[in-house]
């Protein structure tokens, strides 16, 4: 397992609580945080990052409504075990907002759909995926 | 309460030594006094004393510092006048030292002491605190720093009179232990009324 | 557990009034006090440590009255005040002989550690030390006997910002305990931004908000943009604008609502608490003037 990695912005439009969901998130999803990983607690992450333990509160607390992550009373908050298929479900799920995000942009800039997808093909030939 | 005593006698030890040393200094300054020659020194010492704390509370500031620390008002009122009977007692006890080391060595102008003449100095620096403490609660240190110089000088210009109110009828017929206890009940008296109102002003007080 | 409460706290001066200020510090939180100077910060601090005499209103400490249990609650809670009020004379070690038996729980070790920690010398005279060490003693002093409270008015006031941060590093290290919380007021409002979970504001002896600083940063927006905007009643959605020849500056307490409206027409930045300050202060003010 890599280190968690939690970069935060304060010119982001997204909220911080937002920005650690998103990125825990993100680290759960690519497998960077295991199964069963403790993580630290909502004081520790305060203080290292530096913002209120009501923001990380409310960041765990949505991650768990998620469910992704799991709080045991008197031991902390662990990465909580997930199926495969909603793993799967899920990281379709953040694809299709990024495509769905780029598809309305082209939208309000007069790109059509067929210049979308040229597009698209062209990025996968670059990337060379 | 009696970390508050020890505040008020450790906060400014070398005042507190002077304050002896004054004491020391008029015991001889004032040596013919007799009776009243304890008293003399006493009030001196006491007034030094708690003039000299109460303005350096004040320019300190060091009630703000109180309020924070978890004690009542009414004990640091009380600290203040619990510090009368202790400068009291201290102030005693080096008399009777002194005395009996200056009759041992044959300089007799110390005299014993006698039990009306310590409960007069009782009473001189309850009067004297009585009335000073109260006014300082009011008005602050600074103010009262005058009247305690009047009411200070006034007891000397008054003394001459003691020894003619001891010789009166009235005094004279009195044995030494019934005008001791005269004294005392009277200083613990006033000491007390003094308290209640000084306690009343301070727990009244915004600080 | 709600570690502080203030209930309708009133207090008149000749000059001035608290009115009715009541707010609520849960255990395991920082709250600022914000306000300009005169505002009644001072007044409400001195009003919770029972230095001034209330004329309505009731605070509570735990649950329990400030003023019935007065000395009990004041073994739980630290205070640091603007100034340093100590004998000037004395060393600090004869200062902290002076205070340190006053309180059950106090700490030899942990004062120790602070001391340590700041770099105070315990046989130097108080009217020695910098008005930055003078304050750095005095937090010594208050996290010494183990509080569970700590209150500070304007702590950071004349500090330098290496300090300020050493200061706002130890309250973050402090309530890693959720038994313990902190309560203090400043105008350095940067020091907010960085540490504070709850935020008060108050004008003129009156509370204008008490909220968390998430909810205050969520809903406020600082909103840039040329002055054609400021069509059909634009301006109401704002709690001030800011006029000049290029264009206008504005606090709106509606951030999805003005993004929604102003799309991409304006630009939108997040508000620090100096912005709701200043913009809720003036209409504050300016409400008063009227």
């Amino acid at each position: 397992m890599g280190a968690l990695n939690i970069i935060l912005s304060n010119s982001s439009d997204l909220p911080i609580y937002q920005q650690i969901v998103d990125q825990m998130r993100g680290a759960i999803l690519r497998g960077e945080l295991t199964e069963g990983a403790l993580l630290p607690s909502i004081r520790a992450l305060a203080k290292d990052l530096r913002i209120s333990v009501i923001t990380t509160g409310r960041a765990y607390d949505e991650l768990e409504r998620e469910g992704y992550i799991a709080s045991v009373a008197g031991k902390g908050s662990f990465v909580a075990p997930r199926s495969q298929e909603l793993l799967h479900e899920s990281r379709l799920g953040m694809v299709e907002e990024k495509l769905s995000e780029a598809v309305r942009c082209a939208c309000t800039l007069g790109v059509s759909r067929t210049e979308v997808n040229r597009l698209l093909e062209l990025i996968y030939e670059e990337d060379g995926k | 309460m009696l970390w508050l005593i020890k505040k008020e006698l450790t906060a400014n030890v070398r005042y507190m030594l002077v304050g002896f040393g004054i004491f020391l200094a008029y015991l001889f300054i004032f040596a013919d006094n007799g009776a009243g020659l304890f008293m003399l020194c006493l009030t001196i010492c006491v007034y030094s004393i708690l003039a000299t704390n109460m303005s350096l509370d004040e320019r300190y500031q060091i009630d703000r510092l109180l309020t924070v620390l978890p004690i009542r008002r009414r004990d640091v009122v009380l600290s203040k006048y619990l510090l009368v009977f202790v400068l009291f007692a201290l102030c005693l006890a080096v008399y009777v030292v002194l005395s009996l080391a200056s009759a041992a060595v044959g300089y007799g102008r110390i005299p014993p002491i006698t039990f009306p003449a310590a409960m007069l100095g009782l009473f001189a620096v309850n009067l004297y605190s009585g009335v000073t403490l109260p006014l300082c609660y009011k008005f602050g240190a600074q103010a009262t720093r005058y009247v305690g110089l009047a009411l200070f000088l006034a007891a000397f210009a008054l003394s001459p009179l003691i020894p003619r109110i001891a010789g009166t009828a009235a005094i004279s017929s009195l044995t030494d232990g019934a005008l001791g206890l005269l004294l005392l009940i009277g200083a613990l008296v006033m000491h007390g009324v003094s308290f209640a109102l000084s306690n009343a002003l301070y727990a009244a007080k915004d600080l | 557990m709600t570690a502080l409460e203030v209930k309708n706290l009133r207090k008149k001066y000749d000059k001035f009034e608290l009115k009715d200020v009541s707010f609520k510090l849960e255990s395991g939180l920082i709250m600022g006090f914000i306000g300009p100077n005169g505002a009644g910060k001072s007044t409400t601090i001195k009003a919770i440590l029972n230095q001034i005499h209330k004329d309505g209103g009731e605070i509570l400490l735990w649950g329990k009255d400030n003023v019935r249990y007065e000395t009990e609650l004041k073994n739980r809670v630290g205070v640091v005040l603007d100034e340093g009020y100590f004998y000037g004379h004395l060393s600090l070690k004869r200062m902290k002989d002076l205070i340190a038996p006053f309180y059950k729980t106090w700490d030899e070790k942990e004062y120790r550690r602070y001391l340590s920690d700041f770099r105070l010398d315990e046989g130097k005279k108080i009217s020695e030390l910098s008005k930055g060490m003078r304050m750095k003693y005095a937090i010594a002093l208050a996290l010494s006997h183990k509080a569970d409270l700590l209150i500070m008015d304007e702590p950071t006031s004349g500090l330098d910002p290496m300090v300020r941060e050493e200061l706002l590093e130890l309250l973050r290290r402090m309530i890693q305990d959720e038994n313990k919380s902190v309560f203090f007021s400043t105008h350095i409002t940067s020091d907010l931004d960085k540490v504070a979970d709850r935020i008060a504001l108050i004008n003129d002896g009156r509370l204008l908000f008490d909220q968390t600083k998430d909810e205050l940063t969520e809903r406020h927006a600082i909103v840039k943009g040329p002055l054609s905007l400021l069509t059909d009643g634009a301006e109401s959605m704002f709690v001030g604008v800011r006029k000049n020849g290029y264009g206008f500056e504005a606090l709106t307490g509606d951030a999805a609502a003005a993004r929604r409206r102003f799309g991409d027409q304006a630009v939108f930045e997040r508000s620090t608490v100096e912005d709701l300050m200043l913009y809720y202060v003036r209409r504050d003010n300016d409400a008063l003037a009227h």
